[in-house]
């Protein structure tokens, strides 16, 4: 069996997961490239394998595992690496720059910001008139407000960095609007570290005034931390706002418990959606686990999605239910690298669901299901247009 | 001795702050504060221990 595989259906897991979880919690697939790899559809044996440090992330390391073809030029890779692929401890040192900036007190106060952004969206959903498309009239631009006000994109240059952000989202592979923004941070950086622009306290003046001076980062780093933080940032937020949407439209008889228990809701539909689903790990010592022996130098894949739907962690794993308790779910990874932007695309999330389904109760989609396009089995999982109408 | 956080391996995750607000805040670099450290061994406070991505709060 190939892995990975493109999903059928864009909220459930390729339906191969079912053969792999068969054949137990670790076992053994194929990549591309006809490399044998460790697959773990187990709970308890991904968050386990999660945290276990002698998995590396160094995607530099020609070893890593490959998903797709990609030519592997160590050096370069080495060269714009950044905390999501080092290992501990530089990891651990350069994560440590950029969590203050996360915390959960200060994505919560971000939610009115974000309230604000929903209403102002939804409002011109609504001067548009149905049919729209939610992906390119919500979903991406509210990740891409979202992502100008955390790096602090001046009010100037807005509007291009909206437009650039929309490009990006049509093909996140196509590097041209990533260019030119990460252009415009590189200036950015340089008139703050300057003096020519005024620090505040987005992330953009945060490590300026931090790391970038005390010399911990070059410029260099400091802006690949910012464009990895963003480009992964943004790349999950709109996917998982427009498949979250989706599914609520496919299950309307839940819009109730959406109502009433949001914060459940929102860890329900990570769990069930699962969309950074397949995670590759470099085996770098010896590891047992659920009775085989991973060897050094032996890739892993964690697919995420299997794992969220282990009935030994959540029952009746292929229903949705919005009011169970799900919080140890693995959609944010585990250990030490666990998703740092997890509580903003919570606050995101929960701020869609609510803003969109209070203002447009009967919102429904404006095509059959079947006509929803589905994103490819590589990166990201969602959709790239859901045209709806109420 | 109750609850207690190792600054050393926290990642600054959150997810103890998710689950037991009453006990544990993020200082401004986004480490793990326990604001409560004789908070009885509730539910929350397991499930911060639990949830803790590195392993970082213990209670005994
Ligand atoms: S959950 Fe663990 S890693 Fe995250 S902030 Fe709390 S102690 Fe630190």
């Amino acid at each position: 069996m190939k892995f990975p595989m493109a999903r059928t259906c864009p909220y459930q897991p390729p339906p191969e997961y079912a053969v792999l979880r068969e054949a137990g919690p670790i076992t053994k697939a194929q990549l591309f490239d006809g490399r044998m790899v460790w697959v773990v559809t187990g709970h308890a044996e991904a968050r386990q394998l999660f945290s276990d440090a002698r998995l590396s992330v160094d995607r530099s390391n020609p070893d890593y595992p490959r998903l797709a073809h990609s030519p592997v030029d160590p050096a370069a890779m080495k060269a714009v690496q950044t905390f999501v692929d080092m290992d501990e401890p530089e990891h651990a040192t350069h994560r440590r720059m950029v969590v203050g900036s996360f915390t959960v007190r200060r994505t919560r106060a971000l939610r009115p910001a974000i309230d604000a952004d929903v209403e102002k969206l939804v409002t011109r959903l609504l001067v548009l008139g149905p049919p729209v498309d939610l992906f390119a009239e919500l979903a991406v631009p509210l990740s891409a407000k979202v992502f100008a006000r955390l790096f602090g994109v001046p009010a100037r240059e807005a509007g291009r960095f909206h437009d650039l952000m929309r490009l990006a989202a049509e093909r996140m592979t196509s590097g041209k609007a990533l260019y030119q923004i990460q252009e415009s941070f590189d200036r950015r950086i340089t008139e703050l570290a300057e003096g020519r622009a005024e620090l505040a306290d987005d992330l953009l003046s945060t490590l300026v005034a931090g790391p970038l001076k005390d010399g911990e980062l070059t410029q260099k780093q400091l802006l690949n931390m910012c464009m990895t933080l963003l480009v992964s940032g943004h790349e999950n937020t709109f996917n998982l706002i427009g498949l979250s949407t989706l599914t609520l439209l496919e299950h309307s008889e839940h819009r109730l418990v959406l109502r009433k228990d949001p914060t459940a809701a929102v860890e329900e539909l990570l769990r069930y959606l699962s969309i950074a689903d397949t995670v590759p790990r470099l085996a770098i010592a010896e590891i047992e686990i659920a009775g085989e022996r991973i060897q050094p130098g032996d890739g892993v894949i964690l697919p995420v999605a299997a794992a969220n739907r282990d009935a030994g962690a959540f029952p009746d794993p292929d229903r949705l239910d919005l009011g169970r308790p799900a919080r140890h779910h693995l959609a944010f990874g585990h250990g030490v690298h666990q998703c740092l932007g997890q509580h903003l695309v919570r606050e995101v999330l929960e701020a869609t669901v609510i803003g969109l389904f209070g203002r447009l109760p009967r919102l429904r989609l404006a095509v059959p299901m079947t006509e929803i396009p589905v994103r490819g089995a590589i990166g990201v999982q969602g959709i790239s247009a859901l045209p709806v109408s109420w | 001795m109750g609850v207690s956080a190792n600054r050393e391996v926290c990642v600054g995750a959150g997810q103890c702050v998710l689950a037991a607000p009453e006990v544990f805040d993020q200082d401004d670099d986004g480490l793990v504060v326990v604001t409560a450290p004789d908070h009885p061994d509730d539910a929350a406070v397991r499930d911060a221990v639990h949830l803790c991505p590195a392993g970082a709060i213990s209670h005994a």
